[in-house]
């Protein structure tokens, strides 16, 4: 079928802000999507409420709206738009959702607006449980056993009749939010409860436990013409039971038979075509590892974050082929960019193994609960590839930027045996280390087997990966051992360890022997056909299909994978910067190895290396490529990290120098830097006793923030108010020594500001001031932001502008660079510099209009700011008002206290704009799912000294029609204050004041 | 809706991460700072009219 000519205009619905289950793979999906149909002539109308992202940018849509992602808003924007038709299902589930409640609302039908792709009933029949499940026995096709139940009764009465374990799965939630597994009838009643409590239509499945089972994935693709394809398989390292997006994967599978692989491969494919899906779907199987018995769990029909690891995993486009199809095109009709010469019905076929770890927030949420289940709580993924599996999971190990670069945590050691066979039996995000602790402790694979239904085959690799680094130990400079590691995915520093050298060492004498990475090229058909694509990964075979092109090269850094500080923002800058490289007429090169993201897509840069980010992987790309220089103040924290050690290579930083950025990243440093300057700053002081502190503290006058390197019980950050507190806090809260030293600031209260400054040495531009609605003390990534800054005088500001200029050019910026101010009695104060590219650039760059990681980079490449046609100084400011609000994702993690602070918690953002401040900040509320009703109970719990602010905001709502409620010693306060207040109960009674709350 | 800035006066801190959890898990609108029910009450009381008795 040709494209479908009915249809000129089609609105795309985004999936909002990232959240733990839906994160930055729907930016690459719905980038790709609106590209693909622009591509066919259509006229593309985009809606999202997350400016973090690329699909935003006004280049990627006709028409781009910010706007919450709700019923009102996306419907007036049909109504102005009046688009012919919605395409629904590239926006993950918060696409799909918005679509069914406009349909829902009759909109669709009134303005007779078309959906596109997979219609809603195959949508509902995929999604529903009672109609999946009707349609897979119409299929014959074995489901687990299962009650829907409405009562925690009814999910009872299933399970005293067939048995535990059971599986516990609410209906319609996002990243299986609130699932579980029981073991017993109370556990079941426990996690039923709150499982029909979260789903929006009271509904969960009580399913017979199949945990244990080999969890295999299928990435399929149908189109109107019900020709249907796979576009890859892929295998759980572990099985049933816990959520694929915690799981650790590999692509293509690796333990089954070709007769179970085409068994499950007839039944995806039977599901896809029995859905009529017309587009993307991924079809989740269990496989009985001692028979061929199977269980279909799960059809999610949309793509999906599986399918953009299978994109990436395969170099298919999944997203453009299935925007495609939704408009009639027909897989035999798509060209495959990638080879250029098959079509996009042709199966790709890996000859490499591709492996995905997930990257957990608990580095920062250490408190958090950690065991893994069927609630999703991973941030985002590392992937990596190579010719075996040993390579690809150490490259992926390293790529996940935690503290450990190998699979031997020294700290396992301290285990005893007991508590190392739980961390095995019950899984939690580090269950890899275990495993490997336990191997290095002798247990036999087969028992780990036993423990855990891993496959052996799984657990075979890491007992080779063991032999080979134990083979190292005993053979010091070994050049047959060392290539043997080498192509088994060993860092030249996981072999210096062993062999007690250095990493440096190790590479110099694998150079002098001539072991050194080639590149493959990720090509969709196994070099069966000709092909183009640019992608590649590194390993220590033969043949190199990557060469070096005449044309003189920039490298760009990326990010790595997505985790609480370091978001999709960093994605957004880096393909951004890529941009004006290319536009500058140089070759581009990223590296970079998060799946999820754009600046992956082989189709951004000039050339791809999907590569763990460290300096032994960069310096290998960089031998073979000898770019110009390379990039790395848009890829965060961990791009810039990668700067001293590679320009003590020799390599060149482009941008400002890595003398520069140490000292705005170095205390001392930066001390200097501002005292030269005579720029105020919080006065404060390092202890290493607790008199030293009391002392330094006393000195600064209180409050003041108490910053300890080691913490025993308290928060890592604190503000303490007075000396006895103080005392307090140092005798029990903190460990503080010589090594671990505290800490201590000036704590000012007031506003806080924000700019993102471009400078190229001689010009300053500052494309906007943020002003902060929290006070300081909250992390600036969790504070709401306005732009442009509402409460500032112009003292204020020109103070801000004249301080950002003075620190652009004393610290040698060229390039980006973040500065937050704290304004305390009119005057100006610098807390913070950070000498990059920061979370705020998208959101800044879509408010100003001006993109400011390409002009940052023009700069970088030699363009100075006059250049381009830009003035130092502050830019001229929007008429509109934009509020950027943090978004957050609490309910999917357990024991992470949501109180915020100097920690940042969130993880996405929502923007609202508008032509008032209370418009601006109603949308940003609304997009941030912060629906406030209009009447009703307000319940404050307040601290002590917080409390005479209270008392005046609560009379507002009490004059607004609220009821006020308020715990024993904020309701005193409140009536001495003349508030009329309702005293509820305290402690243990929170089930019934939240009961009280929802009446 | 539930407004809560609970941290550290030791006794009640157990209560106040018990009450924001609550409310996290039932879906209840959350703010731990006033600056935050500030903005929302600018919202609020610009989108209403005042009734008050004479």
């Amino acid at each position: 079928m040709p494209k479908r000519t009915d249809v000129k205009k089609i609105m795309v619905i985004g999936s909002g802000p990232i959240i733990i289950g839906q994160a930055a793979e729907f930016d690459y999906s719905g980038t790709q999507a609106c590209l693909a149909l622009k591509e066919l002539g259509y006229e593309v109308v985009l809606v999202n409420s997350n400016p973090a992202t690329i699909m935003t940018d006004k280049e990627v849509a006709d028409k781009v709206y910010i706007e919450p992602l709700t019923l009102d808003f996306v419907s007036q924007v049909l109504r102005k738009e009046r688009p012919d038709a919605i395409l629904p299902t590239l926006g993950g589930q918060q696409g799909l959702n918005m679509a069914k409640e406009l349909s829902d609302s009759g909109i669709l039908d009134e303005m007779k607006i078309k959906l596109l792709g997979t219609d809603l009933k195959a949508i509902n029949e995929a999604e529903d449980r009672e109609q999946f499940r009707q349609l897979m026995r119409d299929l014959k096709q074995p489901v687990p056993k299962s009650v829907i139940a409405n009562t925690v009764d009814q999910a009872v009465a299933f399970a005293s009749k067939h048995g535990y374990p059971v599986i516990v799965r609410p209906a319609f939630t996002m990243g299986g939010t609130g699932g579980g597994i029981a073991d017993n009838e109370a556990q079941l009643r426990e996690i039923a409860d709150n499982g029909l409590y979260l789903s929006p239509v009271t509904q969960v499945l009580i399913e017979q436990s199949i945990a244990g089972y080999k969890e295999i994935e299928f990435e399929v693709m149908r189109d109107a013409a019900d020709n249907a394809m796979v576009v890859c398989n892929m295998e759980n390292f572990d099985p049933v039971g816990i959520h694929t997006g915690d799981s650790i994967v590999f692509a293509p599978i690796q333990t089954l038979s070709d007769d179970e692989v085409q068994m499950l491969r007839d039944a995806a494919l039977k599901i896809i075509r029995a859905l009529k899906i017309e587009g993307g779907c991924n079809v989740q199987l269990a496989l009985d590892p001692n028979s061929m018995n199977y269980y279909v769990i799960e059809v999610n029909p949309r793509v999906s974050r599986s399918s953009a690891l299978a994109s990436k995993a395969t170099g298919y486009p999944i997203a453009r082929v299935a925007a495609k199809i939704a408009v009639g095109l027909n897989l035999d009709e798509i060209m495959n960019p990638v080879t250029g010469t098959t079509y996009a019905e042709f199966e790709p076929a890996l000859d490499y193994v591709v492996c995905k770890i997930p990257r957990w927030p608990f580095d920062k949420f250490t408190k958090a609960d950690r065991t893994l289940g069927t609630q999703m709580k991973a941030t985002g993924e590392a992937m990596a590839i190579d010719r075996n599996i040993e390579g690809s999971i150490l490259k992926a190990v390293r790529s996940l930027d935690i503290d450990l670069t190998d699979m031997d945590d020294p700290e396992l050691a301290n285990l005893s045996d007991e508590e190392l066979d739980c961390g095995i039996v019950k899984a939690q995000d580090d269950r890899l280390f275990y495993l490997y602790e336990a191997i290095k402790r002798g247990y036999s694979i087969e028992k780990l087997a036993e423990m855990t239904k891993i496959h052996i085959f799984f657990l075979d690799k890491l007992l080779h990966i063991y032999e080979i680094a134990e083979a190292l130990r005993e053979g010091i400079n070994d050049v047959d051992l060392l290539r043997i590691a080498k192509r088994n995915g060993f860092s030249d520093e996981n072999i210096a360890k062993l062999w007690n050298q250095t990493a440096d060492e190790v590479r110099d004498l694998r150079v002098k022997n001539d072991i050194i990475p080639v590149y493959k090229m990720v090509d969709t058909c196994a070099g069966e056909f000709e092909s183009e694509t640019p992608y590649f990964y590194s390993t220590y075979e033969l043949e190199n299909e990557s060469v070096k092109t005449d044309q003189e090269s920039v490298l760009v850094l990326g990010s790595g994978p997505i985790r609480i500080g370091q978001g999709v923002e960093f994605d957004y800058a880096t393909v951004h910067s890529v941009e004006a490289i290319k536009k500058a007429g140089y070759e581009s090169i990223i590296m970079n190895n998060n799946p999820e993201t754009v600046s992956t897509d082989s189709s951004i840069s000039d050339k791809l290396y999907f590569e763990p980010l460290t300096v032994e992987e960069v310096m290998n790309v960089i031998d073979l490529e000898k770019p110009k220089g390379v990039v790395v103040q848009f890829g965060g924290q961990t791009a810039i990290n990668l700067a001293e050690p590679l320009a003590k290579r020799g390599v060149k930083i482009l941008g400002t120098s890595v003398a520069d950025l140490n000292r705005a990243e170095d205390r001392d440093e930066f001390d200097k830097v501002i005292k030269k300057l005579g720029i105020p700053q919080p006065t404060g002081g390092i202890a290493s006793t607790v008199a030293e502190a009391i002392k330094c503290a006393d000195e600064i006058g209180y409050p003041i923030v108490v910053r300890p390197s080691y913490v025993l019980g308290g928060r890592a950050m604190e503000i303490v108010n007075k000396r006895a507190d103080m005392e307090n806090y140092m005798r029990n809260a903190v460990k503080v020594s010589n090594d671990h030293p505290v800490l201590i600031d000036q704590y000012l209260t007031g506003k806080e500001c924000e700019v993102d400054a471009i400078s190229d040495g001689k010009d300053v531009l500052i494309p906007g001031i943020m002003e902060h609605i929290e006070r300081a003390g909250v992390h600036s990534g969790d504070s709401m932001a306005v732009y442009p800054a509402q409460t500032l005088s112009q003292k204020v500001k020109d103070q801000i502008i004249k301080y950002t200029k003075e620190l652009s050019l004393e610290l040698g910026c060229i390039g980006l660079m973040n500065i937050q101010f704290i304004v305390h009695n009119e005057e100006v104060y610098v807390i913070e510099v950070n000498p990059r590219a920061s979370r705020t650039v998208p959101f800044l760059s879509k408010v100003t209009g001006i993109s400011m990681a390409q002009v940052a980079t023009n700069i970088i490449l030699g363009q100075s700011l006059a250049k381009q046609g830009y003035k130092s100084g502050l830019a001229p400011e929007s008429k509109l008002i934009h509020v950027k609000a943090p978004v957050f994702s609490f309910s999917k993690l357990n024991d992470v206290d949501s109180l915020l602070g100097p920690e940042m918690k969130s993880t996405g953002e929502v923007m609202g704009s508008d032509v008032t401040l209370s418009k601006a900040l109603y949308k940003s509320f609304e997009a941030a799912k912060l629906h406030v009703p209009d009447h009703g109970k307000i319940l404050f719990t307040v601290k002590d000294g917080d409390k005479a602010e209270t008392d005046a905001l609560a009379k507002r709502f009490w004059d607004l029609g609220y009821q006020i409620l308020a715990t024993e010693g904020t309701a005193k306060a409140l009536e001495k204050a003349g508030v009329p207040v309702t005293t509820v109960g305290k402690l243990g009674e929170e089930d019934s004041l939240l009961k009280q709350m929802m009446d | 809706m539930v407004v809560n800035t609970i941290s550290n006066e030791k006794e009640s801190e157990d209560d106040g991460a018990r009450i924001r959890s609550a409310a996290i898990s039932h879906d209840i609108p959350l703010f731990t700072s006033l600056d935050t029910v500030e903005a929302i009450l600018q919202v609020l009381e610009s989108q209403s009219f005042t009734t008050q008795s004479l």
